[in-house]
């Protein structure tokens, strides 16, 4: 039976950190992506993931389908930005030649330099979700969030419909096969559509009936005897934690003030060359 | 206090959700179960086999709606004056479908849930799940999933998962309704266990009728809301005409022995033999 959680056990650091260290860390570094237009900060947030990501996972990281993901968006975001980017003037050269497609004109280098620094802005982001997803147990996350005061109730209401996926849709496979059986349409896609409506009836009465023989059997195991059940999870917070959460605060502080010092440091606007992308752009 | 654990009297219940049906499912019951009891509740569908099993621990008339009269105590204890939580620690319910009563990520959350909800100690909560894990042998799924197992590992898990709030009673309704043979009889040997070696009292609801009859010290059987037999597997089975009315089986060599009637009392006996290995014996002793 699949999972649909990305998590895959482990026993790294990131694995042992509290739930909520790592979504503090994920808010960080999603504030700190946005504070900059420059390849050099955005590269290094990217970089960061890579290298948390690689030590909490080792090689499967690369199998992780949020990895993939980040692959795939740099091919988009850095060759259709150039070719597409309303605020492309510069073409680039490319070993002295202009490259340019019918309809979309010249690649331009501040097409390529927003698409850069917006894949790096984004799988810098991604890779901090994919290291909070991947090293963070389903139920860790619940304790967390029940931590952070999130009530016990709504808690447990988000892990049980984290189970309830898989199941409805094999209950939905089902449901779909029977009623192939019994002659339903499905030659065309139009047909297909149709066909979703007669699965759907059945699929939501057998789900409520399950819900509530659930209910039953949870209420036979005391639940809703108390808003606060023992904690039975090993996560406390170390200090290498507290070492981490300083570490991003005070990056995160610091950026702050550089950003309010020196501007975002887009030097969008005087492109000439492709050595200008990789200027530094201090006001 | 008295002798009984389980007390129901002239209790009557009609469901809310089924307004068509006209009839109580319970008419006027009256049940009495003794510490360390196998008691073996048969009979037909809607016979109100289930609806007894609800009533133990409060989930009726507190959870499930309808009209409710008469009384039921366990260990002496109104279950009205009682939540469905605080009753889960005397009596453990485990329901038909297994995969509907498991909830958590793994094995092991599963065991510990029933009791972190009664805010007990960690320790005391870890004991109670290693204790059970060994007892139910689920120590080689402890961090698997419970939707990856098989229906009959489910099951052990969903009847380890109540077994972890320590309750006195275990009320089991059809736990094998879904389980090939193989496993309904590892399910029948587990319930046993706990009956013999922990004097734990078990009401079954089942339909199989001739593996029960191996196992239970008392048969309850049931017909449109009213027991119509109840006493040992030999007592109750030599009412064969009471079965043939509710129209239900009894077990084929306590038939044969009826068809083979005349013969039989020639061998001095004179109660039906209930289980393969009786017959056996009584043909042995036939022989001599």
């Amino acid at each position: 039976m699949t999972n649909i959680s990305m998590y895959i056990p482990g026993n790294s650091f990131f694995h042992k950190c509290d739930s909520r260290v790592k979504m503090l860390l994920l808010v960080i570094v999603s504030i700190m992506a946005f504070l900059f237009h420059s390849p050099y900060v955005c590269g290094f947030l990217f970089l960061t993931g890579v290298v948390f990501n690689y030590m909490a996972l080792g090689s499967r990281m690369f199998r992780h389908m949020l990895t993939k993901m980040v692959i795939i968006m740099m091919f988009f975001l850095i060759i259709l930005h150039g070719f597409v980017n309303p605020r492309g003037e510069t073409p680039a050269l490319f070993f002295g030649k202009v490259i340019s497609l019918p309809f979309f004109g010249a690649y331009t280098l501040e097409g390529f330099y927003i698409g850069l620094v917006f894949w790096l802005r984004l799988s810098s982001i991604i890779l901090m979700a994919e290291l909070f997803v991947s090293t963070t147990s389903p139920s860790d996350l619940i304790n967390g969030l029940h931590k952070l005061g999130v009530p016990y109730n709504f808690c447990f209401m988000v892990s049980m419909s984290l189970q309830l996926i898989p199941i409805s849709v094999r209950e939905a496979t089902i449901i779909n096969s029977a009623q192939r059986a019994r002659g339903l349409p499905e030659k065309s896609i139009i047909d297909r559509f149709r066909g979703l409506l007669p699965m759907f009836v059945p699929l939501v009465v057998s789900s409520l009936e399950r819900m509530e023989k659930t209910s039953m059997a949870l209420e036979c195991r005391g639940f809703g005897n108390t808003n606060n059940p023992t904690n039975m999870s090993d996560i406390v917070i170390r200090k290498s934690d507290i070492a981490l959460v300083a570490v991003s605060v005070l990056l995160l502080v610091a950026s702050i003030v550089l950003r309010i010092r020196y501007g975002s440091l887009n030097v969008t606007d005087y492109l000439n060359s492709w050595s200008d992308c990789f200027r530094l752009g201090i006001r | 206090m008295s002798e009984y654990v389980l007390e129901l009297k002239d209790v009557n219940f009609k469901y809310d959700n089924a307004p068509s049906i006209e009839e109580p499912a319970l008419k006027n019951i009256s049940l009495n179960v003794r510490k360390g009891e196998f008691v073996g509740i048969i009979g037909s569908n809607n016979s109100g086999k289930s609806t007894i099993c609800a009533l133990c621990n409060g989930l009726i008339p507190k959870s499930i709606d309808g009209e409710f009269s008469g009384t039921v105590k366990v260990n002496g204890h109104d279950i009205k004056d009682y939540s469905t939580a605080r009753m889960s620690q005397e009596v453990g319910l485990v329901l038909p479908d297994p995969e509907a009563q498991l909830s958590q990520l793994t094995v092991y959350d599963e065991l510990t849930f029933g009791p972190s909800n009664l805010e007990l100690p960690r320790e005391e909560i870890e004991a109670r799940a290693e204790r059970i894990l060994k007892l139910i042998r689920l120590e080689n799924f402890r961090d698997r999933s419970p939707f990856s197992l098989s229906g009959g590992e489910q099951q052990r898990v969903a009847i380890a998962s109540v077994l972890t709030m320590n309750p006195e009673i275990l009320v089991l309704d059809e736990p094998t309704s879904n389980l090939d043979p193989l496993s309904t009889e590892e399910i029948f040997e587990i319930i046993c266990r706990l009956n013999r070696e922990m004097n734990m009292t078990v009401i079954l609801v089942e339909h199989e009728v001739e593996l029960m009859a191996k196992y239970v010290d008392r048969f309850v059987v049931m017909d449109n809301g009213r027991i119509v037999l109840d006493g040992t597997p030999r007592e109750v089975f030599s009412h064969k005409d009471v079965f043939e009315q509710i129209r239900m089986f009894i077990p084929t060599v306590t038939s044969l022995a009826g068809v083979i009637d005349e013969e039989y009392r020639k061998w001095g006996r004179h109660e039906y033999p209930i289980t393969l290995e009786d017959m056996y014996e009584i043909i042995d002793s036939g022989k001599e």
